[in-house]
């Protein structure tokens, strides 16, 4: 069951590593929500399987992830409200659409800078180490 | 689900450990869901859902190689039937509060604020009947509970689940924003 468990990590670790890196490259809204979903796959089975790792360590990595996910979400909350706005009759030249749109660069900024700094410090070859993968 | 720290047997295998320990946290989550619907108009309620849907649904993919391919994936897409319902209250919800934020208060404004209520409210009405009518109607708890303890009779469990979950799609289909499911 240990095996499982740390196979089941080390793969989710790996596909977080690639999203991250394609993330930092091309944040549109497919590659967001693809870069959440791999944060929380990865998160559920830290927790989940806990019980094969150092205490200290998942519970670390899980607030990273937590809050690289607030990062994510702050430019996904952007994307939804624009398509929202859209659904609702509002022109894409709308100052709302407009204010949308600039907190959404902003946001997106924020996070691509999150991504590089995780990729400069080799966030997967660190992790893999704390979690003894 | 259980909040057990440890919950897997180390000397058993993956399989034998998600025959046991799976249809117990899925009838927990039946039983979570129940309960936080008996409280039929509380947003936060639906909030509880959203995040147990979450929390089964990734717990449940990190086994899937236990189980046969047909029957788990049948079980996962009625799961983000669930999770998509209550992502688009989700969604109507957030972007409300964003915009609450940056915009004036305007005719424009409170158009869009009732236009997202009602989006809202139709969404959670909708979830509401999907899980009632389909998700939970009778003879699916053990649909689930079955096939994750490995007591399911057909070959890989996928029997019944085509024509409630094509519904289910099409019905999605037609009025689901175009973003991605599976968040």
């Amino acid at each position: 069951m240990k095996e499982f468990a740390h196979s089941q990590v080390s793969t989710l670790l790996r596909r977080l590593a690639a999203q991250v890196k394609r993330t930092a490259e091309v944040a549109d809204a497919d590659s967001v929500h693809d870069l959440r979903v791999a944060i929380r796959r990865l998160s559920r089975a830290l927790r989940s399987f806990a019980q094969f790792f150092p205490a200290k360590q998942w519970k670390r990595i899980r607030k990273e992830l937590s809050n690289l996910m607030e990062a994510a979400a702050a430019v996904r909350d952007n994307d939804v409200a624009l398509e929202l706005v859209e659904k609702a009759g509002a022109a894409e030249r709308a100052r709302v659409a407009l204010t949308l749109q600039a907190r959404r660069g902003e946001a997106e900024a924020e996070l691509r800078e999150e991504l590089r700094n995780w990729q400069g410090r080799g966030f997967a070859r660190e992790w893999r180490e704390a979690l003894e993968l | 689900m259980s909040r057990s720290r440890t919950p897997w047997n180390q000397r058993e295998s993956a399989e034998v450990n998600a025959r046991r320990r799976l249809p117990r946290m899925m009838s927990g989550y039946f039983a979570e869901v129940r309960e936080a619907l008996a409280d039929k108009h509380s947003p936060a309620a639906l909030h509880r859902v959203r995040l147990a849907s979450k929390k089964i649904r990734y717990t449940l993919e990190l086994f899937r190689q236990c189980y046969g391919a047909a029957g788990f994936d049948a079980r996962l897409k009625a799961l983000k039937d669930v999770q998509t319902s209550l992502g688009d209250v989700n969604d109507a919800v957030t972007t409300w509060r964003l915009l609450a934020k940056v915009m004036p208060h305007s005719p424009r404004r409170r158009a869009l604020r009732e236009y997202l209520k009602k989006r809202a409210a139709d969404r959670a009405e909708e979830f509401r009947a999907h899980w009632s009518e389909r998700f939970d109607a009778p003879g699916r708890e053990r649909w689930w509970t079955e096939f994750l303890g490995g007591r399911d009779g057909t070959k890989d469990g996928a029997q019944g689940s085509a024509g409630d979950e094509t519904a289910v799609r099409g019905r999605r289909a037609r009025q689901r924003p175009s973003r991605k499911t599976g968040a």
